[in-house]
């Protein structure tokens, strides 16, 4: 198993590239023009470089062609990412109208699944043990598809699904959702924990969502 | 010969004292019974114990059976209980054990959510009330292992219905075996910043001293400390923002150092969840409220006035309130933390946790300290704006501004113009919390997202508030360093604007996961992404401009250089963010502590490490010690790093952030790779050096303060007209009689006002004109 | 020598680091030591302190309910804190005592040039000010438009008892609330408790024109100095007195209500804002739709059979309260300036020389004027 869920992954590898790209890029051309262009005392300006007096604007130094080209050129690179990350988003919020409902409701410092009139074998509810605490259990089916209706009794939490790399908050007096199907991939345990920061007990609030064939 | 044996003594009393530090605290700080104040405390009737009242606890065994269960009896003798035959009370008792587990007999006595026990209260029409008694019962489930210490408060109460009168006594017993004391993380830390305190202390009567030795006297004390406390000169209140923000750096990164040995292996207890909270929270809030912001107040005080060619700034005794509110309000921050009831709510503050009885009560208080800061940037910032408007030297436009002081007056605006939401907020917190208005309260209708809108409003422009200036120093200490004007002046500029702009409306990207409106998420998105754009440009150009310079490396040059690389890779992890898919997985995880740490330590902390090299000689008028400085930069360099790349990792394995311990995977479920653990320890133990790394630079600072070369008053060869005073500069800064003219090595109409300097005298009505009211 | 210490010879014309300065001598002519800031910062950290101890609620968790309390033993702080402050709001004035114009700084930069100093500041605190009472609108839009209004849900029938909505304050101050039947009894018409709103709006309009007059009496250089003096100190004092009327009404609406005669004889009987259960706790507030005007004192018993219920009117009172209350401590604000240019214009403080003072402030007192003619329709009209 794996942290992060598929969409997190592709997009992430994606941007890997990019990023290592642009950073070369910089690393080059600081260490290229850092060691090229040094001089022991400053005082043997070898190269063109200005002479500066204290109270007098020194000479303009700009090229408007370059300056537009790191202002265009990194602009598109910013379009191509938000074109790229922007269809996963319709993938996480689309509903689908066949769901099966899970209400999740979050009190300082626990989670509660609640299943509904679903099948046992769609949805159930028992205990497991994690580190000496007794933690309620999700198991679920692959394939099947979820949404998750969660609202909080007390204070802002947020379940992590770790496995699926899928989190939202759950607020005191709204109603959030997440939508997901387990796929194949995904199946197994995985712990839960919750990522918005709610008080004593916060590092301790776990469960565990166990996903079967 | 001399001087190096004076030089390896002040290091030897300085390697004493950090290691007096990490020894010194030794025993278990337990509760007292401060009414109300520690969970494990009792609410006491009377405010000290009385020797008069003597609690009895009997019941416990000579040879402690682990796992067994005994049978306590709690009485106690004196006091003024009894005396009245009409009283309607006559007790009460608190009970406190380190282990095992307590639990009421019949229900006279009622169990405390933290695990302690203490009379019932309630009328109960069989028994009688919990407090007509003056004998309870309780059973105590020994632990499977060790022994236990008790702590038993009980109350002599006269009964006439107030806590008058009334007395309390205090046992303590201990069964079992007994652990070896161990040093809990409040008293190391309570140790720790009392030594911090006396040091500084220390270093300013060394200064003193050093100024004179030979005229030492203790009668000349006092007016120089005093002149340096009600100064109004720019210069000193600068430096007294510096000496406050280098002491709240140190105490932030204590907080650090305690909660990183927390963390360095799973399942570790050094702290408490309550401490481990609180410590976090306290981190946060000191680094950036109490460190960063003065630091950089310190900078702006000290060189825009003199880069401006100003006499001073514009309202000097303003100044110094908006300095003098930073301590005032960071005893307000840390009385709470004091009281064992520290914030626990995380820098975010977010509500309603915030106003929640499960907040520690040292929140409001928190809140009260806050509310001080706003007011603190709030006051400087009209001093600054005010300044940039009115007190630039003649002949210098408003594009002939040197780039440190165009990146604070873009910072200052920003600053002054958010501060006011997240202030109202504070103070809506602080009534909720205090007199009970219920702006975040859920069961009267309050939304918890508001709160997030003010805080955030304010919150992502402040990260904007604390680089700008760094970036600041980077143009000019990269720009002086290669002997070359800085590559596009006005790109930089129009940079430095529109992350201003931008920087407004991006803020959403800090909710991604909070259940605000879809539409409101994608929009931020887009504009997080476009932040990209102007950093981007701002890093080209400083790329740009060591070309066809002669670049010199002192040790501000290698700060800045280090900054570039660290900023680099800041900026390109907080790409990841905008992509919300991305943001599901990482957000609250330790990508999103690597990515802010490399932008606030890597991009703030390294500029404004690059500026004190860069400006110290203009601010003491002695050169620092360059041997030093390469090797604070070196240690500090490669430490860093080696704390902050490894979160990458575990933030992308998906370790949450704030979370008191962390969970290996094992064969019942999937969790965080067993390697984590060791990542961790390697993390704690790299936090260590660059912690201790630090100490190099106040060293150079103090030692270089007073012994070191004497400096010229262009060192570096710079333009802007801070070089033109000698070093350390006059006061007034500029002769207000003979202000510098600003001149230019190119032709330059200075005349012309430009474009928004036209709008702006479009708007004024001149003075002349007599007044608008007429 | 290093880290500061007495190199300036410019220092020998500071008199003292409490005060007066001499204003006219040396170059920078504002004080360079002043122990104002530090007492005025210490000052403010112990009131918060104070209030924070004064003011605690304490959680009962057997009644899963905040208890509030005022513990008026732990005053002291906060007594302390505040006289520590105003000490050195004291020693700011006493170093400003001496300003008389003769030293007054003025711009160097390029747009504001020859503009005086003191004037862009005061335009920039003006800048800060309006996002402060911008965070307060928007709290006050966000949580207007996001509840039920209380008339409106019960004419729709769908409500549940204790269910939170809003009740502005204009139903408890505008003609057409319940609570002036008594009033109605004795004069045949709807007395307005929005009298003292109104009379407060015009209140701060009219001491926004005698700030005006203030400054025009003090440019006036045709007049001679007692003249001067006499008028211009006559003018600040209308201002100040215009202020106190205001807040002294405010203090009227919202706790002591106003009573012509007395008990069932009363000729004319408004409660306040508190005794009508507007308040920041009232958790459980009866709404009463339709009162019964002829029913007599008695407006508990009053309320027509079937038409009320229990509503959560906790969001509106704090809003209103929060709000207000922040324009009422700006105004207060205004009150402690004014109080110390009264006492200088009365002692010939202000002079044609010396009249922009009066100016600046003036430009706050507009603002805080023109805040309360925002405040005014938002929370007691509408």
């Amino acid at each position: 198993m794996e942290a992060g869920g598929d969409v997190f992954w592709a997009l992430f590898n994606e941007f890997n590239l990019w990023a290592l790209l642009v950073f070369v890029i910089v690393m080059v051309w600081m260490f290229h023009h850092s060691l090229r262009y040094r001089s022991p005392d400053g005082k043997s300006l070898a190269n063109d470089a200005d002479e500066f007096i204290p109270g007098v604007f020194p000479k303009e130094n700009d090229d408007l062609r370059m300056e537009l080209a790191w202002t265009i050129i990194p602009f598109i690179l910013i379009i191509y990412l938000t074109f790229i990350a922007w269809g996963p988003i319709d993938e996480l919020w689309s509903a689908d109208p066949d769901a099966h409902e899970i209400k999740i409701t979050a009190s300082q410092w626990s989670w509660d699944f609640d299943c509904g009139d679903l099948d046992a074998d769609i949805c159930e509810v028992s205990n497991i043990d994690v580190e000496g605490q007794t933690k309620p259990l999700l198991l679920l089916k692959a394939g099947e598809s979820y949404m998750f209706n969660m609202t909080s009794e007390d204070v802002t939490h947020a379940p992590f699904f770790l496995d699926w790399g899928l989190k939202e908050d759950i607020q005191p007096g709204m109603e959030t959702r997440i939508y997901h199907t387990p796929s194949i991939d995904e199946i197994g345990a995985s712990l839960l924990m919750c990522t918005e920061y709610c008080g004593k007990d916060h590092g301790y609030m776990t469960a565990v969502v166990e996903v079967h064939a | 010969m001399l001087k190096i044996k004076r030089n390896s003594r002040a290091l030897a009393i300085l390697a004493i004292l950090l290691i007096a530090v990490a020894i010194a605290p030794s025993a278990q700080s337990y509760p007292f019974g401060v009414s109300g104040v520690q969970n494990d405390g009792c609410t006491c009737h009377g405010q000290s114990p009385s020797e008069e009242v003597v609690p009895s606890l009997e019941g416990l065994p000579d040879e402690l059976e682990f796992g067994a269960t005994y049978t306590l009896n709690i009485t106690f003798t004196g006091g003024p209980s009894g005396t009245d035959p009409g009283a309607t009370a006559l007790g009460g008792f608190h009970l406190w054990v380190s282990a095992g587990s307590l639990a009421p007999v019949d229900d006279k006595v009622k169990a405390n959510p933290d695990g302690s026990v203490t009379h019932n209260g309630i009328d109960n029409e069989d028994s009688g009330q919990g407090n007509d008694q003056t004998l309870w019962q309780v059973e105590w489930t020994a632990p499977s292992e060790g022994g236990a210490k008790f702590i038993l408060h009980t109350n002599s109460v006269n009964g006439d219905g107030t806590s008058g009168g009334d007395m309390y006594g205090r046992l303590t017993m201990d069964v079992g075996p007994q652990p070896t004391e161990q040093a809990s993380g409040l008293t190391v830390l309570a140790t720790a910043i009392l030594l911090m305190v006396m040091i500084t202390l220390g270093c300013v009567l060394w200064v003193f001293y050093r100024q004179s030795p030979d005229a030492f006297a203790w009668e000349n004390f006092w007016p120089w400390f005093s002149d340096f406390i009600t100064s109004t000169d720019h210069k000193k209140v600068g430096s007294l923002y510096m000496v406050n923000g280098l002491f709240f750096l140190g105490v932030g990164g204590l907080f650090a150092m305690i909660f990183r040995i927390q963390l360095s292996s799973p399942g570790n207890d050094f702290l408490t969840q309550d401490e481990y909270n609180q410590f976090f929270t306290m981190h946060g809030t000191t680094m950036i409220f109490l460190a960063a912001m003065p630091m950089i107040a310190g900078f702006a005080n000290w060189i825009v006035p003199l880069q401006l060619g100003a006499s001073d700034l514009a309202l000097p005794r303003l100044n110094a309130l908006a300095f003098w509110l930073n301590p005032a309000a960071a005893i307000l921050i840390f009385s709470g933390i004091f009281s064992g009831q520290g914030a626990d709510t995380g820098w975010t503050g977010y509500a309603p946790y915030i106003v929640s009885h499960t907040a520690h009560s040292g929140a409001t208080l928190w809140v009260a300290g806050q509310i001080l800061l706003v007011a603190s940037s709030t006051i400087s910032g009209i001093n600054f704006m005010t300044t940039f408007c009115t007190m630039r030297a003649p002949g210098m436009g408003w594009m002939n501004m040197p780039l440190f002081s165009w990146s604070m007056l873009i910072a200052t605006l920003m600053l002054f113009i958010s501060i006011p939401a997240f202030g109202i907020g504070l103070i809506q917190v602080l009534l909720d919390r205090t007199i009970g208005t219920v702006f975040y309260e859920v069961a009267a209708g309050g939304d918890p997202l508001l709160w997030s809108h003010l805080f955030w409003y304010f919150g992502h422009p402040e990260v904007y508030v604390v680089v700008l200036p760094a970036f600041g120093v980077i143009s000019e200490v990269l720009s002086t360093s290669a002997r070359r004007t800085i590559f596009g002046y006005k790109s930089m500029v129009f940079a430095l604007a529109g992350i201003g702009i931008i920087g407004f409306i991006v803020y959403g990207h800090h909710m991604f996961t909070s259940g605000m409106s879809p539409l409101l998420r994608f929009v931020t998105m887009l504009t997080t992404m476009l932040v990209a754009v102007p950093t981007g440009i701002k890093i080209f150009n400083w790329l740009q401009t060591m070309h066809g310079g002669s670049l010199v490396y002192r040790t501000h040059t290698l700060w800045a250089l280090g900054f570039l690389v660290t900023f680099t890779l800041g900026g390109i992890s907080g790409m990841y963010f905008p992509a919300i898919a991305m943001d599901l997985h990482l957000h609250e995880t330790y990508f999103v502590v690597a990515h802010f740490h490399y932008v606030f330590v890597g991009g703030i902390v390294f500029g404004l490490y690059s500026g004190i090299y860069y400006w110290f000689p203009k601010a003491t008028g002695r050169m620092m010690n360059e041997k030093l400085g390469i090797l604070h930069f070196m240690t500090g360099f490669i430490s860093y790093n080696l704390i902050f790349w490894p979160m990458h990792r575990l933030g992308i394995q998906g370790m949450p952030r704030r979370q008191h311990t962390y969970f290996i995977t094992t064969d019942e479920y999937f969790a965080l790779p067993p390697e984590t653990a060791d990542w961790n320890m390697m993390i704690t133990i790299a936090a260590f050096m660059f912690f201790a790394s630090n100490f190099i630079l106040v060293y150079n600072m103090i030692s270089s303060g007073l012994r070191g070369r004497k400096a010229p008053s262009d060192p570096w060869g710079g333009w802007s007209m801070e070089w033109m005073v000698t070093s350390p500069p006059p006061t007034p800064s500029h002769d207000p009689s003979n202000l510098p003219n600003m001149k230019f090595a190119e032709v330059h109409d200075d005349g012309d006002p430009g474009l928004f300097g036209r709008l702006i005298e479009w708007m004024m009505i001149p003075e002349d004109g007599g007044g608008e009211e007429e | 020598m290093s880290y500061g210490g007495h190199d300036d010879d410019h220092h020998d014309h500071q008199h003292s680091h409490w005060g007066p300065h001499d204003w006219t001598h040396g170059h920078g002519g504002a004080p360079h030591n002043s122990w104002a800031p530090i007492m005025m910062a210490f000052g403010a950290s112990f009131f918060l302190l104070g209030f924070t101890k004064v003011f605690t609620q304490t959680w009962d968790d057997n009644a899963d309910l905040w208890t509030y309390a005022i513990h008026s033993s732990e005053v002291g702080i906060l007594i302390a804190g505040l006289a520590i402050f105003f000490a050195g709001i004291t020693v700011f004035w006493r170093q400003d005592w001496s300003h008389d114009g003769s030293y007054e700084a003025k711009s160097e930069g390029t747009p504001f040039r020859t503009i005086d100093i003191r004037k862009v500041a005061l335009w920039m605190f003006l800048m800060s000010e309006m996002m402060v009472f911008s965070s307060l609108f928007s709290t006050y839009l966000r949580y207007r438009t996001g509840f039920d209004n209380c008339e409106a849900l019960f004419e729709s029938g769908l409500f549940v008892e204790g269910q939170s909505c809003w009740l502005p304050a204009s139903y408890f101050i505008a003609e057409g609330g319940y609570h002036q039947e008594n009033a109605h009894a004795a004069l045949g018409f709807m007395p307005d408790t929005l009298i003292p709103g109104a009379i407060n709006t015009f209140a701060l309009i009219i001491s926004s024109y005698t700030i005006v007059l203030a400054l025009k009496t003090a440019k006036d250089a045709s007049l001679s100095d007692a003249e001067r003096n006499s008028k211009v100190g006559k003018y600040l004092l209308t201002t100040l007195g215009l202020a106190t009327l205001f807040l002294i009404f405010k203090m009227v609406e919202w706790f002591i209500g106003f009573e012509i005669g007395h008990g069932e004889d009363a000729l004319f009987h408004s409660p306040s804002l508190l005794a009508d259960g507007f308040t920041i706790h009232a958790s459980e507030y009866t709404y009463c739709h339709e009162w019964d005007h002829h029913g007599g004192a008695d407006h508990a018993g009053a309320c027509a059979a079937g038409s009320s219920a229990i509503f959560d009117i906790r969001m509106a009172a704090s809003t209103f309260y929060v709000t207000t209350g922040t324009h009422g401590v700006h105004v207060f604000g205004g009150m402690v300036a004014l109080f110390y240019m009264v006492i200088k214009a009365f002692r010939g403080g202000y002079t044609p020389e010396n009249a922009v003072s009066i100016e600046y402030f003036g430009l706050y007192w507009h603002f805080v004027d023109l805040v309360w003619v925002l405040v005014f329709p938002a929370f007691y009209l509408y």
